[in-house]
């Protein structure tokens, strides 16, 4: 096989003389020139995309680094025992919440809302702003 | 361009040195549009795959690893756009504009092959009639079986190597390339009668 293969080749090789007369087409020496410029530029950028993409590298790299440093210490701290599971925590300032928005809605309704001006009480209002600065500290707390 | 000198280029345009690339498009770009213009059969197509080419070599050419031959690459690159162009031109049912503007490739004759050619003006004419009628039925051939013949004329890689830049068994490449040969031989007979 190996044999006819190169027999076939060589007869090949010897009808490509065909081809010889055919005239040969060249490309304008200003395209040339114009594609010589093109590929220097394609140069230019591609270098440039490639610093960009090193340095970005190394930005992300160092930002991991930070990022498993923080990690690691954080780890390493010593636990505080929570006052508060997370749950019960968001748990209880959504009651607090809750019961300063019903404060709110019944002051309005009763008070703000009312025809004569001044006729809610203090005491309902003090409690009120008193909820609403609990449910921010519960809020904080979290 | 020898080994040696070849060698040097292309270690100096993968740093992407601009008188390397300006010598690489400048050593390769007769052979390389040749080829395209034999498989376009267009000026214009021919030079906008011969810009694409070597765009797609300095976007690529840190990674290329200069093992074989650098030929092997560029042309199958080169090859690669001229069969994609064939085949969406061939999805939009266009023609693929094969002779739109081969019949101007008599002005353009290569001043190689003048300077080599008999100095009888009268001989010369009958040779440029001649390498024209061979363009022409060269044009007329399936495009599978005109790119092999084409490809072993300008990039002067062995069929073997063909063989490997179209993923075929060398058999194949070369019973394509023989009944291209063939075809053409009785393309330019009815030509001539």
């Amino acid at each position: 096989v190996a044999d006819d293969l190169n027999k076939l080749e060589q007869a090949v090789e010897r009808d490509m003389d065909l081809l010889c007369p055919l005239p040969a087409a060249l490309p304008r020496p200003e395209f040339v020139a114009q594609v010589c410029a093109a590929v220097v530029a394609e140069a230019v950028r591609a270098g440039r995309h490639r610093r960009l993409w090193r340095f970005a590298r190394g930005g992300l790299a160092a930002a991991a680094v930070v990022l498993m440093s923080v990690e690691i210490a954080t780890r390493l701290r010593p636990a505080v025992r929570p006052v508060l599971s997370g749950e019960s925590e968001l748990a209880a300032w959504a009651a607090a919440v809750d019961e300063s928005g019903a404060r709110w809605a019944r002051l309005v309704e009763t008070g703000w809302s009312s025809d004569e001006p001044g006729s809610y009480e203090d005491a309902e209002l003090d409690e009120t702003f008193r909820s609403l600065e609990q449910s921010f500290e519960q809020f904080e707390s979290l | 361009v020898d080994q040696a000198g070849l060698d040097e280029l292309l270690r100096r345009a993968r740093r992407r040195d601009p008188d390397a690339l300006r010598e690489l498009v400048a050593a390769y770009s007769p052979r390389v549009f040749g080829l395209l213009y034999r498989l376009t059969g267009s000026r214009d197509a021919a030079e906008d795959l011969l810009q694409e080419t070597f765009l797609r070599v300095v976007r690529a050419i840190d990674q290329y690893e200069h093992v074989g031959k650098f030929e092997s690459w560029l042309f199958r690159i080169a090859a690669n756009l001229a069969r994609d162009r064939a085949r969406k031109i061939g999805r939009r049912g266009e023609s693929d504009g094969l002779a739109d503007d081969a019949l101007n490739e008599m002005a353009s004759t290569d001043a190689r092959t003048t300077s080599r050619g008999p100095d009888n003006p009268a001989a010369r004419s009958m040779k440029r009639a001649a390498g024209q009628r061979l363009a022409e039925c060269l044009e007329r051939l399936p495009t599978a079986d005109r790119e092999i013949i084409v490809l072993r004329h300008y990039s002067e890689l062995s069929f073997r190597e063909i063989a490997d830049m179209l993923g075929v068994p060398l058999g194949t490449a070369l019973a394509r390339a023989h009944r291209a040969l063939k075809r053409l031989r009785e393309e330019l007979t009815e030509a001539e009668e």
